[in-house]
């Protein structure tokens, strides 16, 4: 499989996962309207449990971080392709940009 | 939200993908304006939808660019460096703005950004690179194939600290504007880089994604992100994206460019007078 190929299904895979639990979660939510407030933003734990139990909201919030997480991991895909060329600088430069997303998402949980 | 507002936000969402995809942008400069002038939404909480539907545009169409070869890569790391740490200032700074501030800062941006959008024109496509030294500058070298052109293009990236001092930049206005940033970054690289526009055009795209979720986590942590609402936009952007492409091989680019510039100085001055009303 060629870098492109891994980064190319990492981008698509993330877009087709969030907007498949998006539709659903829409048509759950037109059927019967939900009361959002009631689940905390990021706390996945519960996220994942009122997803078993076929919440919209937890569809809706699963779905934008499942979007939020596509592009961490192009970039972590991108680092592993680097080092399998054996492209040591450029790999270095990824493991940056991933260390700064690190950094971005610490600032957001400690908001 | 109510059915006229769905279908307004859907449609809305389709015309910002559209565009996103055309001019390589991530089609945030349509979404926020469309939320807070519309659908009167907060401006924090229309940034920060803005933001999600940029990393839909750019996972959808960066998968496909990248699979043909438009995209390159090397230059993409660099510039995601200075790009992701102007986007993590920019979300940082954004929450101790008031609205109004934040929307003439809108305001003032976009009309700036209408200037080079008008003035850019055709790129001539460079000549190929007559030297062949292994300096770093020398390995971020790139080339695709142009089915317009028939043969494969290559190009040198030209003047590298003017295009990361420039991504820096347009990172902060991706957090502070909830723009993927690609309106700063395809002229820049065009002009400056020398990066052929077809390839500039998919690499910003590629690099929106990463600059939008380094501030899109920001929001996403203060609960700025509405689930409904942003939805119903990335599925409106995500078709309007595919929609694009197919008009992205047809449409004159410089038509399109300086009905864009209009169309941006419009929202720009219509933002302006929401802020001071």
């Amino acid at each position: 499989m060629t870098r492109r190929n891994l980064m190319s299904i990492i981008l698509r895979l993330g877009v087709l996962v969030s907007c498949s639990l998006f539709i659903v979660g829409i048509l759950a939510d037109a059927v019967d309207p939900i009361a959002f407030g009631t689940i905390k933003p990021g706390h996945i734990p519960l996220l994942l449990q009122a997803l078993i139990h076929g919440s919209p909201a937890a569809m809706l919030h699963i779905g934008i971080l499942v979007l939020l997480i596509t592009p961490v991991a192009r970039v972590v895909a991108m680092v592993w392709t680097f080092a399998r060329e054996r492209d040591s600088t450029f790999a270095t430069i990824s493991i940056g940009v991933l260390l700064l997303l690190i950094v971005s998402f610490t600032i957001g949980a400690m908001a | 939200m109510i059915a006229h507002q769905t279908i307004v936000l859907f449609l809305g969402g389709i015309g910002a993908g559209v565009i996103g995809s055309i001019f390589g942008l991530g089609g945030g400069i349509i979404i926020v304006p469309l939320l807070v002038l519309i659908l009167k939404i907060p401006i924090h909480y229309a940034v920060a939808t803005s933001l999600l539907c940029v990393i839909a545009t750019s996972s959808a169409v960066g998968s496909r660019n990248v699979q043909r070869g438009m995209t390159n890569l090397r230059l993409v790391s660099v510039l995601e460096i200075a790009t992701v740490i102007g986007a993590i200032c920019g979300g940082a700074i954004a929450g101790y703005l008031h609205p109004q501030q934040l929307e003439i800062v809108f305001a003032v941006a976009v009309s700036l950004l209408a200037i080079p959008m008008a003035l850019s024109r055709e790129v001539v496509m460079p000549a190929p690179p007559d030297h062949h030294d292994g300096g770093f500058v020398a390995r971020l070298r790139g080339a695709y194939y142009d089915p317009a052109l028939g043969h494969e293009v290559h190009y040198d990236v030209e003047r590298l600290p003017v295009a990361m001092a420039i991504s820096g930049v347009a990172g902060m206005a991706s957090g502070l504007l909830g723009i993927g940033g690609g309106v700063i970054k395809v002229p820049a690289l065009t002009l400056y880089s020398r990066v052929p526009v077809k390839a500039a055009a998919a690499t910003s795209n590629f690099m929106i994604g990463v600059t939008a979720v380094a501030s899109a986590f920001v929001y996403y942590g203060r609960g700025e992100v509405l689930p409904v609402v942003t939805a119903t936009a990335v599925l409106g952007v995500f078709a309007g994206s595919r929609l694009g492409l197919v008009f992205a091989e047809r449409a004159h680019s410089s038509v399109l460019r300086k009905v864009f510039a209009v169309l941006m100085l419009v929202i720009a001055a219509h933002m302006a007078w929401q802020a001071m009303r």
